[in-house]
């Protein structure tokens, strides 16, 4: 801890940030009364903090001329540009971390076509651990990793996958009817995962998590899985608050991003 | 630049200038070092944005780099252009069509802003980066934006030189009239790229902003140029019709504020 001397600057300035944090959001402008109440502040503190933000033009005054908005000046937290969304780089520590909660394996998996392909993953730590299925192709309704993707096309999409091919069953537990995977589909939106138990491989339980675009479109989606004798389904429903908020944390980064293009393999569709 | 008489509150956007202009992630003996503050204040002003999100540590867990807290807001700001969320599929569609990066451009004051994005499909395609900004005249989107507005154009020159015309401002007042006739801007680089750009307007026919393609090799002649701007004006129809649909996706959120009292914003902090 810094001495007291520090520490009230600290705080000071620590007030600054969250004022104009309250900016990032998608709310044109801000009233002082509005974020004293929101924050908890006095109004004096909140007028001396937009007083300092606006002389570095991270706010200006909106035309009503007593409310705040964005300035040019955030455009220099990006002075070099924002790079476009590199998803196994962005995605990296929160798999780590889901890898640490867990010690399952984790993996990432995008969108081509009519299937979902893995494309990174950290093992599992323990004696056994599911491998990671890199580059292995699964239909959109055939495992977790897809549905979570699934889920989150428009509904027309959904169905246009739904008619336009046969949908193929793996093992027992596959899902392939199109009234059963629409019933999944609404369960997914809702709880904001999708589970499965051997539903493509036999013995490996997994919930995958969807990786949303700015448009509320999947970029992919992020898997935990292991062996169904280690990952039973108590253990998961403990895990789950915990994996969800890290998803969430993921998706404030992924859908400051458009959707890229969908890359279609004609050998995958 | 010194500390001195600096409020806790400056060293923090001192840093946190220091780190957005950075290329690479910063460790807090150079960032001391730079601003010439004792490092152990450096710490504290570290630790402070870190907390708040605005800088985060690199894979090291020794070096600083720009937060998400940071980026969501210049995000934030893009978004606040009406045109920039829709705009994102007529964009990828021009891409796809030409394998070429396509940027749509937008204006803060006199200076363009990159609003939106869509990514060549071309193996190798120019690599833009969003929220980048630069002087209108300086760039060919920002002269597409420029060129068509007379009121803009002569308080940008106005502003360019100080009130006087000079050497730049006649070369640029030439150079607008030219893109004026021609209807569009078609500049190449050394290295081979090309940037094609042409104006965006609202259906009271004044210019808001401009759609560039921005190639990354010359492979393409004339006759490429020709197809590229057919495909280019194709896109430009797409989206003045959905802002005649909607004349609020044309909306300057800076509209109430005159352009030169925004270009402070632009200069570096730091």
């Amino acid at each position: 801890m810094p001495d007291h001397r520090d520490f009230g600057g600290n705080r000071a300035t620590a007030r600054v940030l969250l004022i104009l944090s309250q900016f990032a959001g998608d709310t044109d402008s801000h009233g002082v009364s509005e974020l004293s109440r929101e924050l908890g502040m006095t109004k004096n503190m909140i007028h001396r903090a937009l007083k300092t933000l606006t002389r570095y033009h991270y706010l200006v005054r909106d035309e009503s001329g007593t409310r705040y908005q964005l300035g040019p000046g955030v455009l220099q937290l990006g002075r070099l540009g924002l790079e476009p969304l590199n998803l196994p780089v962005v995605a990296a520590p929160y798999m780590q971390r889901m890898q640490e909660l867990t010690d399952e394996t984790v993996s990432l998996a995008v969108r081509t076509g009519r299937t979902a392909v893995t494309i990174a993953g950290l093992r599992g730590r323990g004696d056994i651990a599911r491998r990671v299925p890199f580059g292995r192709y699964v239909p959109l309704h055939a495992s977790p990793a897809s549905r979570a993707i699934l889920a989150c096309l428009p509904d027309a999409e959904i169905d246009a996958y739904l008619t336009a091919g046969p949908l193929e069953r793996y093992t027992s537990t596959t899902l392939a009817e199109p009234d059963e995977i629409w019933d999944e589909v609404r369960l997914v939106r809702e709880q904001g995962y999708a589970r499965g138990r051997g539903d493509h491989v036999r013995g490996t339980t997994g919930a995958a998590f969807p990786i949303l675009a700015s448009d509320g479109t999947p970029h992919g989606s992020i898997t935990i899985a292991g062996p169904d004798s280690r990952l039973r389904a108590e253990r998961l429903d403990a895990l789950l608050p915990e994996l969800l908020r890290i998803a969430a944390e993921l998706n404030r980064h992924t859908q400051l991003y458009p959707a890229e293009p969908l890359a279609q393999p004609a050998a995958h569709r | 630049m010194s500390a001195t008489a600096n409020s806790s509150v400056d060293q923090v956007f001192d840093v946190l200038a220091l780190i957005s202009a950075s290329a690479d992630p910063i460790g807090v003996a150079q960032l001391a070092r730079t601003l010439d503050v004792p490092t152990s204040t450096a710490h504290r002003v570290l630790a402070t944005l870190e907390e708040a999100g605005y800088v985060t540590r690199d894979t090291t867990g020794t070096k600083y780099q720009l937060g998400l807290g940071a980026q969501e807001l210049a995000h934030a700001l893009l978004r606040r252009f009406p045109l920039q969320p829709v705009s994102q599929p007529s964009l990828q569609r021009l891409a796809a069509a030409t394998g070429e990066t396509v940027v749509l451009c937008g204006r803060v004051g006199f200076y363009r802003v990159r609003l939106a994005s869509a990514e060549g499909t071309s193996d190798v395609h120019a690599a833009p980066r969003l929220g980048q900004t630069a002087r209108l005249g300086d760039t060919p989107g920002g002269r597409a934006i420029l060129a068509f507005d007379d009121e803009l154009r002569a308080g940008y020159l106005r502003w360019l030189g100080g009130g006087r015309a000079n050497a730049a401002t006649r070369a640029l007042q030439k150079q607008l009239d030219q893109v004026r006739k021609d209807g569009r801007v078609l500049e190449s680089y050394d290295d081979g790229r090309t940037n094609l750009a042409v104006p965006l307007r609202d259906p009271d026919g004044h210019t808001f902003a401009s759609i560039a393609v921005e190639a990354a090799e010359s492979s393409g002649g004339e006759r490429t140029q020709r197809a590229r701007l057919a495909r280019l004006r194709g896109t430009v129809e797409e989206l003045e019709a959905l802002v005649r649909e909607r004349p609020e996706l044309a909306a300057d959120p800076f509209a109430h504020i005159p352009p030169e009292d925004l270009s402070p914003g632009f200069d570096p902090i730091a």
